[in-house]
């Protein structure tokens, strides 16, 4: 059985010209120490997906249909309370700036000992503080960092303790969303190496959002890109590297310059995203796609498994559905 | 061939506190850099690196402490009465579009202000649309009427790009252009910018962390640290063999699942940055791998023993034993 199922996953969020469905029937499992990426651009519910699992949506935005399975039980059926059992203990998370998952006006160790206090009832102080130095340890941060404030940290090392923090329960899953996308690239590497080295000693399994492709496919087993709230593909890592199936994604391979290879004019993706309030039949890439059919248009894509992936495209039905699919497009 | 823009030396201290705790802080320290005509020159470092610093001082918005720009053999003016004219031959492209647009303006105005300011007589209008379509905005008479708010990133971050473009200048400066905008949006303002470079004959400083689109835009690179250059030389020679150990970890840090090989050793001595950056000796070395203990002694001047090629470094990387021992033997000199 998966850590995590989600299925056909439906997130609202109401606007001025009416609700929308940020996430618009996603799936996808996430195995036992795996780590699992969601990619794709600015708005395509990403995070929106992450934050539904872990039970953050702010403001409008609501779990309007799907399933959450967490190790077998239906999360979308729990009260606040209940959910509040798996939050931290089961299921962490760390966001991308530090500062917003770090209190700046508390230090580091009465941050880590809060963690533990709050989920695990009548473990002493001393016992708490040699935990959170043990945390400290973890991610090679020097005791003597436990009596700072936030602040007196660099970006790199704040991020190291939100991580502290996250591992702080052994939870089971942890989410991070663009958990380095404000540090400076050797930092990253650190704290993605980092990230790796404790997901082999924990074997916890990671949720890592991020559009930034290339440091997902460093990282992640297996990929899931996004686009206008729907799957678009969903592939192993060396699926990915030998050559994505949907457009989409190939489009966004190819949008990042590259350190090796020969140098090449790369063609990004033309056109913008799709209205969601109002968003088209069919495909919603058909408008930017290179490979457009006429079925594209108005029959929403089949989606077909692969041993190594599952690719929602027409370009990938099996040949008959593709003949009605044609056939339904004229 | 005479450099269109020279930067001789320049340092910038900014100071804070008051009379009693004065502190110093050199975030640019001694640059030096050439840019030609119709070249592109990435500036590349991590964020405090001085090169945003760097782009004020040559923009003239911010006067050096020390040293001199000069814009096609004469200095940047600091002056009022002189920001036109340096106007007019130096344009930048900042990093938000969100931010340095003005939301009251309609593109006409935002893209046709900056022309009368700079003399244009009467209508500007056929002008702004015909910028409109050299930046991809086209039909052009669907965007000239819209604010800023009714556009994306990449279409706000395009209009910054045709009011620059405009007043005709012969050299850009783009800090971070497309950091805040989709990837995919990115690329396309970045062929935008070549294919601008190309027609136009322009120069292009292009400064960025990003070490990937450093080298899809330039000819040649300088790296950046901790407020001096560390290294430069033509992009391909950069990217293949890095010779600083900074541009190493810069390299092996940056994200590229298709790279093949291993990394090399120690890189992850490059993420030691708790020490903070020492004043004295080389600026990296607390964060080196193969820092010796000279490393710590006086100023490591560049070397330029290869032609086109600098690295600030006694120890530079790629068999280069004999420009390190002769720099050694300099360093003597200069250290008594």
């Amino acid at each position: 059985m998966s850590l995590l199922e989600v299925r056909d996953l439906q997130i609202e969020y109401s606007s001025a010209r009416g609700p929308f469905n940020a996430v618009d029937g996603v799936s996808f499992s996430l195995e036992r120490g795996e780590i699992f990426g969601l990619a794709g651009e600015s708005g395509c519910g990403k995070s929106t997906t992450a934050y539904g699992i872990g039970r953050l949506l702010r403001g409008s935005a609501r779990v309007v249909g799907g399933s959450i399975r967490f190790d077998g039980v239906e999360l979308t059926g729990l009260s606040d309370a209940q959910f509040d059992t798996y939050r931290w203990a089961r299921i962490s998370i760390v966001l991308q700036s530090a500062m917003n998952n770090l209190n700046p006006v508390m230090k580091v160790k009465d941050q880590l000992t809060d963690a533990i206090f709050a989920h695990r009832k009548g473990v002493s102080r001393a016992d708490a503080l040699r935990q959170a130095a043990e945390l400290m340890e973890l991610v090679d941060l020097p005791k003597d960092r436990l009596e700072r404030f936030p602040h007196e940290l660099s970006g790199g090392m704040r991020q190291r303790v939100v991580i502290a923090m996250a591992l702080a329960l052994r939870p089971e899953l942890i989410i991070m969303d663009e958990p380095t996308t404000a540090l400076d690239v050797i930092t990253q590497k650190g704290i993605i190496d980092k990230i790796i080295e404790l997901k082999r000693t924990f074997g916890f399994s990671v949720l890592f959002i991020t559009h930034d492709l290339p440091l997902m496919l460093e990282i992640c087993d297996r990929v899931g890109v996004m686009y206008a709230g729907q799957m678009a593909e969903i592939a192993t890592r060396e699926r990915m590297l030998a050559g994505a199936r949907h457009p989409y994604t190939q489009g966004l391979l190819r949008s990042f310059p590259s350190l090796t290879g020969p140098r090449v004019r790369l063609a990004g993706i033309t056109g913008s995203t799709p209205d969601l309030v109002a968003p088209p039949q069919g495909c919603r890439f058909r408008d930017r796609c290179l490979h457009a059919l006429p079925a594209c248009g108005s029959v929403a894509p089949p989606v077909r498994s692969e041993e190594d992936g599952i690719v929602s495209c027409h370009l990938y039905a099996k040949e008959e559905m593709r003949h009605e699919a044609v056939a339904a497009g004229r | 061939m005479k450099p269109l823009l020279q930067v001789d030396n320049v340092s910038q201290v900014y100071e804070s506190g008051g009379l009693l705790r004065k502190s110093k802080m050199r975030a640019v320290r001694g640059v030096s850099l050439e840019l030609h005509q119709g070249e592109v020159l990435a500036v590349v470092g991590e964020s405090g690196c001085g090169k945003s610093t760097l782009a004020r001082m040559i923009l003239g918005l911010l006067p050096p402490t020390e040293g001199r720009v000069a814009l096609a053999g004469r200095p940047i003016a600091r002056r009022f009465a002189g920001r036109l004219e340096t106007a007019k031959r130096l344009q930048m492209i900042f990093q938000d579009p969100f931010e340095s647009i003005n939301a009251n303006q309609k593109v006409e105005t935002v893209i046709g202000r900056p022309l009368q300011l700079h003399g244009a007589k009467g209508p500007v209008r056929g002008r702004v649309l015909e910028l409109l379509r050299q930046v991809g905005l086209t039909p052009a008479e669907d965007y000239i009427d819209k604010y800023p708010s009714q556009l994306s990133g990449g279409q706000k971050q395009r209009v910054m790009i045709a009011r620059a473009l405009g007043i005709g200048p012969r050299v850009l400066i783009a800090d971070e252009p497309t950091s805040m905008l989709d990837v995919s949006i990115g690329i396309d303002i970045m062929n935008l910018m070549l294919d601008l470079k190309r027609d136009h004959d322009l120069s292009l400083l292009w400064i960025t962390h990003n070490l990937g689109s450093a080298r899809y835009m330039s000819d040649r690179i300088v790296i950046m640290f901790g407020g001096q250059i560390v290294e430069s030389g033509p992009t391909e020679e950069i990217i293949a063999s890095p010779r600083h150990p900074y541009t190493e970890a810069l390299l092996y840090a940056s994200p590229d699942p298709w790279r093949k090989g291993a990394e090399p050793a120690g890189i992850e001595a490059a993420d030691r940055a708790e020490k903070g950056l020492p004043e004295d000796g080389c600026r990296f070395r607390h964060r080196c791998p193969y820092a010796q203990a000279d490393c710590a002694l006086g100023e490591i001047p560049m070397d330029a023993a290869e032609p086109q090629r600098g690295v600030r470094c006694l120890y530079p990387l790629g068999g280069g034993a004999a420009s390190a021992s002769s720099i050694r033997i300099e360093r003597k000199d200069f250290t008594g």
